[in-house]
């Protein structure tokens, strides 16, 4: 359920970021949500898709959602390896001394935007 | 043109959880967060503590739903400030809900904020609230597998909680399974094996919870 206010923070994110630089339209937003957050992927996107025709900037922009597997340090081996969600034991040699270091967190990656300064004609269009 | 922008969607939220973190170690207030399913026996272990706690350690208690205020309504009278949070809604507490409430049950001399999330075992999860640990509950009524089907909380849970066992002698429930599914996704988790209703096991976690100030001061 707390997927809807996800999203709001998405839009949001993504519509200060446009203001900030002076973009009339948010082209595409890329997310990385973490294997280890379970959220519910076509919950998240359903609400990205709703809340974004609250803003002109974003009322036709591409939500890309990625998929982010659960990546751990192992202290023992030093090993970096991706594993299975949920199974905190490092894949290089089996202990179970393993930081987790991505796929637990949600972060707006990448944005592409069109600009006042990309396209002549267009000042006065600002996004709000 | 293309961004890279690398920023958390929880950011505000973990800022508003820093800062309530920041305030509460510098005065050595233990926070708790009680997560569960609903109907898992939060508000009736709650009563349980303030019972015990009456004496012993200065309390206060936050404690969120959808609606009623019922739940603050059973656990007033134990001598320690209460407050409801209606969340109208949401699934989970957030820290500024915390943020707003918790000047209303602070006490100059508070030892120990126990924070009683809306029942669900999803959202919660993801929400830091400034505490210290969070506690998940399950009852013997519910299934042996609920660590497996929602591995988040018990993995981030720093004690987690059995409640009913009076009920075991009336039930197939299997404890062992349940402690071996607990250990799989969160070994050396602590687990208290409790009946609100008669009592059974609630010294040993109170005990526990009694330790979370003491451990705070030592900290500071």
């Amino acid at each position: 359920m707390h997927e809807v206010g996800l999203a709001s923070q998405i839009v949001g994110m993504a519509v200060r970021e446009a203001e900030r630089r002076n973009a009339f339209e948010v082209v595409t937003v890329t997310v990385t949500v973490g294997r280890l957050l379970q959220i519910e992927r076509d919950s998240l996107q359903f609400g990205l898709d709703v809340l974004k025709g609250e803003h002109p900037c974003t009322e036709k922009t591409r939500f890309v959602l990625v998929d982010e597997p659960v990546q751990v340090h192992c202290s023992w081996c030093e090993a970096t390896t991706i594993v299975d969600a949920w199974r905190f034991v490092c894949g290089a040699c089996g202990s179970g001394a393993v930081a987790v270091t991505r796929g637990d967190d949600l972060i707006v990656s990448e944005m592409e935007v069109r600009g006042n300064e990309n396209i002549a004609g267009t000042a006065g269009h600002g996004s709000e | 043109m293309k961004i890279s922008l690398e920023q958390r969607v929880m950011a505000a939220n973990d800022e508003i959880a820093a800062a309530l973190r920041r305030q509460w170690d510098e005065r050595a207030v233990a926070v708790v967060n009680l997560v569960s399913s609903p109907g898992s026996g939060k508000t009736a272990l709650l009563e349980r503590t303030l019972e015990q706690l009456r004496g012993l350690c200065a309390v206060a208690v936050l404690v969120g739903d959808i609606q009623t205020e019922n739940d603050a309504r059973r656990l007033s009278g134990y001598g320690f400030r209460v407050k409801q949070i209606l969340t109208s809604g949401a699934c989970h507490l957030e820290a500024s809900m915390i943020a707003k409430h918790f000047p209303r049950v602070d006490t100059q001399d508070l030892q120990l904020l126990l924070i009683e999330n809306v029942g669900n075992l999803v959202c919660p999860s993801a929400y830091d609230l400034g505490e210290d640990a969070k506690v998940v509950l399950v009852s013997v009524t519910e299934g042996e597998d609920k660590p497996l089907k929602y591995p988040g909380i018990f993995r981030r849970a720093q004690a987690a909680v059995v409640t009913k066992i009076d009920l075991l002698p009336y039930l197939d429930f299997n404890l062992e399974e349940l402690r071996r599914n607990i250990a799989e996704i969160h070994a050396d988790l602590p687990v208290f094996l409790v009946s609100s209703r008669t009592g059974d096991g609630i010294s040993a976690w109170v005990d526990w919870l009694l330790g979370r100030p003491a451990v705070k001061v030592q900290q500071r």
